[in-house]
């Protein structure tokens, strides 16, 4: 596990984590990260990744060294070709890593993994995502979720087919679309989405929600939320699971509200 | 640019292959190996279950079949399915060329409009270069290649017709442009064609009132050597395949709960924090999506299902919502998570009073046309809305605005602030409740509630 960390050494300075402000001037006034390895995993094979604001979960999958080192270099290689790149276009940098990840796999079939990132900027987040990661926006007590699972369950549910009576496609959680995937069937997901001050964004992988309702991870908001970012994404991902937990917390506010300094933290392992 | 207004015409190149057309779709069998195929292309009842039949034929043969394209103009747009180691060309530069070549299932794109530029035609081909000459109507014929050649707004009837130029290549008469009515025969019939010849019709000596500019930068398509008038198309090679028999259209696998959600509506299901997607632990399992079995023939129905909270007046709610949308009434905690038919999700209220339901996909513009067919209308009639300005889609319980690179932009005033923030071309926006939506400017606007 190698979380990427943001590199700009702005040591003890307040930093607006926004680089392209909007009329509300909204920034990230506070982050936090924290992984947790499954409990059936012989590995962590999530990660997740900063830079500036943008920030990324990634869920590798493929067994041995392969879900550890697809999701490891889906999460790097976007933030540096979003953050610095010259391609703008997220579904196009979105190709771009997946050809990254399909080439530390040899261009086979032997693993791959999601992906969901975001960017803040002009008081909205722009959200990339691939696969059954999930990225969510807590608001008034309310969860919403931002992000549609890239599974045959949610495919057979816009087909119109109740998932539990028509098991004859395969596994419900089966992956329709994911990094390391070849390009031409590859579904990327792009949309922007309004903030408000006081917004928490929540990206996290399966093995957060696993099990979970919509209740349950309120709870675990709402109890945290006290204690900052830190606590949300410890509560969130604590605890003995089966599978990788990792999520990435983040607090909206205005660039006025920002407290303390830059954070840079997560439970590495 | 394939609406209404706009002719087409298909030509064909000799060959071994077959070529079936429809009202307003063609298929493409370079190998004419394809022969059932083809058949039930030809036999279906509607285009739409053509071009169904063909999918459904590469399921069966677990994608173990010859290449075969599908060129379909059904209602606005171009729809191109390319199977196998086939490529199509266009003069578009949204999709100069899709091949099928290196996927192991059929790659589908669907064009909302040809750039027609300056010129007054459009052209997607494929194979060999088409002849000129032919013009083929209807049914099914031999061949080697096919081009689908859209001309841009006809002239109305009796309208004038500019003078041909005389630089013209490929002079032909318009007469040889399908018409709305039912396919004839040309003027001159095919030589060699049986009674069950289909509406292959064969140029006429060369005339000089074709009324539109040479075929810009298509080389491959022109004939190239300034003749006129080739009568390639009465070849023997091009008539109809006898012993075709049409197979029923196979349908696609109907869950019988399905019969319960209405149609007309799309979307595709959010999936929040379901206990039932997620009981219990099981690892991913990564597979492309192409090969589970059917999964590719399930996409692009238009009907959904979704994960709803009743309250206990009876009304639906998103699954995480804690207070009732509609009666805010508190939703009892143990509540069960239900599917029903996609819902109405909000209404879109513009300047004129008019109302619009928001069950399902929508276009929104001037002279608004669906990509795909499945996005109902909705025309605002400004100047400064573009043809088809934004699109709408419906997520479960999220709608989705995207600006579909309109010339004056579209910008949003969510409801926590007055600032309006312009949307980037083709990157979805989330609508919330109060947003306000305007298209080119402030006077032509919608708000949705």
């Amino acid at each position: 596990m190698i979380p990427v960390l943001d590199d700009d050494s702005t040591s003890g300075q307040a930093r607006v984590l926004t680089d392209q402000p909007g009329p509300q001037n909204l920034v990230v006034i506070d982050w936090s990260a924290s992984t947790n390895q499954g409990s059936q995993r012989v590995r962590n094979e999530d990660n997740w990744g900063q830079l500036g604001p943008i920030f990324v979960v990634a869920d590798g999958m493929g067994g041995l060294e392969a879900g550890d080192t697809a999701s490891l270099v889906a999460s790097r290689s976007l933030v540096s070709e979003w953050f610095g790149g010259r391609e703008t276009n997220p579904v196009q940098i979105a190709r771009n890593v997946n050809q990254h990840v399909r080439q530390a796999m040899g261009h086979t079939d032997n693993g791959g993994t999601t992906l969901s990132a975001l960017r803040i900027a002009h008081d909205q987040a722009t959200i990339v995502h691939v696969g059954d990661s999930r990225v969510y926006r807590v608001r008034a007590g309310q969860a919403e979720l931002l992000t549609r699972d890239h599974n045959l369950r949610t495919e057979l549910l816009a087909a119109g087919i109740e998932p539990k009576s028509s098991q004859k496609f395969g596994p419900l959680r089966a992956l329709t679309s994911y990094l390391g995937m070849a390009n031409e069937e590859l579904q990327i997901d792009v949309r922007s989405v309004a903030l408000r001050n006081g917004d928490m964004l929540v990206l996290c992988t399966d093995g957060v929600f696993n099990g979970q309702n919509h209740r349950e991870l309120l709870d675990v908001v709402r109890r945290g939320a006290r204690g900052g970012t830190q606590s949300v994404a410890l509560g969130l991902t604590e605890g003995t699971r089966p599978d990788d937990a990792t999520a990435v917390v983040l607090k909206i506010g205005t660039a006025d509200r920002q407290q303390g300094t830059d954070r840079q933290q997560g439970t590495l392992s | 640019m394939t609406d209404a207004s706009n002719q087409i015409r298909v030509t064909v190149a000799p060959g071994a292959g077959r070529i079936a057309r429809r009202e307003a779709a063609l298929l493409f069998d370079p190998s004419g190996d394809n022969a059932e195929l083809v058949a039930s292309f030809d036999a279906a009842l509607t285009d739409v279950e053509a071009i169904t039949a063909v999918k459904q034929h590469l399921i069966d043969a677990e994608f173990q079949s010859a290449p075969v394209v599908v060129i379909d103009w059904r209602t606005s747009g171009l729809g191109l399915v390319v199977f196998g180691d086939v490529a199509v060309r266009s003069s578009t530069l949204a999709a100069p060329m899709i091949s099928g070549a290196g996927s192991g299932t059929w790659i589908e794109r669907q064009l909302g409009d040809l750039e027609f530029g300056d010129a007054t035609e459009a052209q997607v081909w494929c194979g060999d270069e088409a002849d000129d000459a032919t013009d083929l109507r209807l049914g099914i014929v031999r061949g080697g290649g096919v081009q689908v050649l859209f001309v841009r707004d006809a002239e109305p009837p009796g309208a004038e017709i500019p003078p041909p130029e005389p630089e013209h290549r490929n002079p032909r008469p318009p007469a040889l442009i399908a018409e709305s009515e039912p396919a004839v025969l040309a003027a001159k019939p095919a030589t060699d064609l049986s009674a069950t010849t289909p509406l292959l019709t064969t140029t006429p000596a060369s005339t000089p009132d074709w009324p539109f500019a040479p075929v810009p930068a298509m080389a491959s398509t022109s004939n190239g050597n300034g003749t006129n008038g080739v009568t390639g198309g009465a070849t023997p090679d091009r008539a109809v395949e006898p012993g075709f028999v049409a197979k029923p259209n196979r349908l696609m696998p109907v869950d019988t709960d399905r019969a319960a959600v209405p149609s007309g509506s799309v979307a595709t299901a959010a999936d929040p924090f379901t206990d039932s997607a997620h009981n219990s632990f099981e690892d991913h399992v990564t597979e492309p999506a192409g090969s589970i079995d059917g999964l590719d023939e399930i996409r692009g129905v238009t009907t959904g299902l979704v994960e709803a909270l009743l309250c206990a007046n009876g009304h639906s709610n998103p699954p995480q919502h804690l207070i009732c949308r509609l009666c805010a009434v508190e939703i009892d905690p143990d509540s069960v998570v239900d599917l029903i038919a996609q819902p109405s999700v909000g209404h879109l209220r513009f300047a004129d009073g008019t109302v619009v339901e928001v069950d399902g996909p929508r276009v929104i513009g001037r002279k608004p046309v669906s990509t795909d067919g499945a996005c109902h209308p909705v025309v605002i009639d400004h100047a400064e809305v573009s043809r088809t300005h934004v699109q709408l889609a419906v997520e479960g319980w999220a709608v989705l605005v995207t600006d579909l690179g309109s010339r004056n932009g579209t910008w949003v005033i969510p409801p926590s602030d007055p600032t309006p923030i312009k949307l980037g071309a083709d990157v979805p926006y989330l609508l919330e409740h109060g947003t306000t939506v305007h298209l080119g400017g402030p006077e032509a606007s919608f708000t949705y509630d």
